[in-house]
């Protein structure tokens, strides 16, 4: 009996000692396996992550326009956080923001205040001697992170060609504005993961699994831009700006035969490595993305339109010259008031004639302006790799009347951008053709070399129409305002322009937009350039202000690729 | 009869020796290979620190080589623009030009 009770007794505690293993291993390897797995891994396997290189951005001889620097991301192990927030905040805010520190103080100690949390980013990008500085300080609980930034060589002479790198939603590298906004995915490549075994001291265990996920590095941009024109432009527009007092200028410069862009600039810039410290409305590019009435230089589209379809030749006569025109209660006068009756063609572009271009634009009709307004490319956008592209719309056909065509025909109540309008007025110095203006020639990576081709074109107007206005462009700035600035033994194919600034539906009497447009060496150009200065003070006539400009730039051009005057 | 159990020994013995031999191998280069762990993160560290060096070559060499800064530097140095651009015109070299040759 009392043996029973024994073998009863042991019987009952192995049958509870088995259910109370089983139990215990159904919790460790069915209920609890992920997270004790997880545990397991953390402590013989390291990961981390491979960032991947952003892809350059470079001039068409390979030397950077944006490259990256080493950067650091600090953050804090919150629980390792044994000094007072409110001192560290102080500490780290002098050497973070070193002219404004209020403007981060907040922020550090509203994260390092998380209960929630155990690791919080305090601060991305900072430099090696900010990283030095918080390292001296010992605080502990404060780690470096590897980052990268960018860096502009050339500083913000190409800022609104180029764009800048800020962040998205999730705190990751992103590309606005320009090549780094267009170009984003291919800029960015993709980070990596490296997995392997290690041993107790955190040291690789070589004889360990280890998986390996490559980065990818983003692609390279070479781009069409020779910075030695960049450096020219920018120079000269700079001096510019400050020689006519305008309120901002640009200048796009480009390749007639290709479209490939060699320069482009705009002021007043920001710089993009420091772009959160400027005005967002300084962002666009102004070549791309803000529109202008053109003014005179647009009469030389007009006038090859007339001349392609056959309605009046370079010698027609202009029979309604003599004098203003009065057009739906309108009275539209030369630029000067002056008139010459009987002008040919030739001398109405000389002469930037308002009056003649009426009449040559009633010769065309509303229906041939549209059709090569259409054709020319306005309306549309000109495809340009560049992220921040609009396009201002034409008027509907219907609503196009008999004073319409007469203000359109000297470039005032249409607008275009900059870059629209050289793309148009290069039909003429690229035989006819119409082009699609690029900037990216190749992108590279490490595998492959990708040869980006530029859009030959389509036929817009005759080569001979092209020839002969080619002529007439070569005789306005022989013969026209602009001829007193003009360098000796070229030839050179251009037409001023001063267009009055619209302001809540009249022109405003004192501002203009002064430009000069003009390809060169006239018969063979090498390239063709566009310059705009918004309201210059000095003088509002574009060939006192922008033609220098213009003629400025070109005789440095000239020197570069030289070209020996003929 | 005889003869198969003289042979199984021998393969046995064969077998045994191999299997003893290898894991040995194994275990000599095992515990070669572990010990390198420390010699590997050095030569990573040290990789890491010359491409750091060579990453910050490459931005010592793009700021030194902007145009803005050379113009800078030409400036501080005297260099000015020129002025005057003095084109020379091109001529045809002798052996080339048929009327020279002809006389």
């Amino acid at each position: 009996m009392f043996a029973n009770w024994r073998i009863n007794f042991l019987l009952v505690f192995f049958v509870l000692l088995g259910l109370l293993i089983t139990s215990r291993l159904f919790y460790w390897q069915i209920v609890s396996s992920e997270s004790l797995s997880a545990i397991a891994a953390s402590q013989h396997w390291v990961s981390f992550e491979v960032p991947a290189k952003r892809g350059e951005i470079l001039a068409s001889d390979g030397s950077p326009l944006v490259s990256n620097k080493e950067a650091f991301l600090l953050f804090a192990s919150l629980p390792q956080i044994n000094q007072d927030i409110k001192n560290i905040s102080e500490k780290l805010s002098s050497i973070l923001e070193p002219q404004d520190p209020a403007t981060i103080s907040g922020l550090i100690e509203e994260r390092l205040s998380r209960e929630d949390l155990v690791w919080v980013p305090l601060k991305h990008k900072l430099n090696r001697s900010q990283k030095e500085e918080i390292e001296v300080l010992k605080i502990a609980g404060l780690g470096f992170e590897e980052e990268q930034r960018r860096t502009y060589p050339e500083g913000s002479s190409s800022a609104h060609l180029l764009g800048f790198v800020g962040s998205d939603i999730n705190g990751k590298d992103k590309g606005y504005f320009g090549l780094e906004g267009y170009y984003d995915l291919e800029l960015r490549g993709r980070s990596g993961l490296l997995r392997r075994e290690k041993d107790a001291s955190g040291k690789p265990i070589l004889v360990g699994d280890v998986y390996k996920e490559e980065e990818k590095d983003g692609r390279t941009l070479i781009t069409t831009i020779d910075r030695s024109v960049q450096f020219i432009l920018n120079d000269n527009l700079k001096k510019g700006l400050k020689r006519y007092g305008a309120l901002s200028g640009s200048v796009v410069i480009m390749e007639p035969q290709t479209g490939a862009i060699l320069g482009m600039a705009s002021l007043p810039a920001y710089n993009p490595e420091m772009f959160f410290d400027f005005n967002k409305e300084l962002f666009p590019n102004p070549i791309i993305a803000s529109s202008y009435e053109p003014g005179s230089t647009f009469k030389v589209l007009i006038m090859a339109a007339a001349i392609n379809e056959g309605v009046v030749e370079p010698d027609t006569k202009c029979t309604k010259c003599s004098g203003p025109r009065v057009i739906s209660d309108y009275t539209i006068k030369t630029w000067n008031d002056e008139y010459f009756p009987d002008s040919t063609m030739l001398e109405v572009i000389q002469h930037s004639d308002n009056v003649g271009m009426i009449f040559t634009a009633e010769k065309l009709g509303i229906d041939n302006l549209l059709s090569y307004l259409k054709k020319y490319g306005f309306g549309q956008k000109t495809g340009i790799d560049l992220e921040d592209e609009t396009t201002p719309d034409i008027r509907q056909e219907e609503d196009w009347g008999i004073v319409d065509l007469a203000t359109a025909s000297f470039g005032q109540g249409i607008a275009m951008t900059p870059l629209q309008m050289i793309r148009a007025v290069n039909t003429i110095a690229n035989e006819g053709k119409l082009v699609k203006p690029y900037l990216v020639s190749k992108v590279i990576d490490k595998d492959e070399e990708v040869e980006i081709r530029p859009d030959i074109g389509r036929q817009i107007i005759k080569t001979k129409t092209a020839f002969v206005l080619t002529e007439m462009m070569v005789n306005a700035v022989d013969k026209g305002e602009a001829q007193w600035i003009k360098p000796e033994g070229y030839r050179i194919a251009g037409k001023t322009g001063t267009a009055q600034i619209p302001v809540a539906g009249h022109y405003d009497e004192e501002k203009t937009i002064a430009s000069f447009i003009g390809f060169a060496p006239a018969d063979d150009p090498k390239f063709i350039m566009l310059v705009t200065l918004r309201e210059p003070t000095s003088s509002p006539w574009g060939a006192e202000t922008a033609a220098p400009l213009w003629f400025d730039i070109a005789k440095e051009l000239f020197t570069y690729y030289g070209i020996q005057p003929q | 009869m005889t003869n198969k159990t003289y042979k199984k020994p021998k393969l046995i013995v064969l077998i045994t020796c191999i299997v003893v031999g290898l894991s040995l191998v194994q275990l000599t280069i095992s515990h070669k290979l572990a010990t390198l762990g420390g010699r590997m993160s050095q030569l990573e560290e040290k990789q890491e620190y010359l491409v750091k060096e060579n990453k910050k070559m490459n931005e010592e060499i793009n700021q030194m080589g902007s145009l803005s800064l050379v113009s800078l530097k030409a400036q501080e140095m005297g260099l000015v623009k020129a002025k005057k651009v003095l084109h020379l015109t091109p001529q045809i070299p002798v052996a080339l030009d048929t009327l020279k040759v002809n006389q």
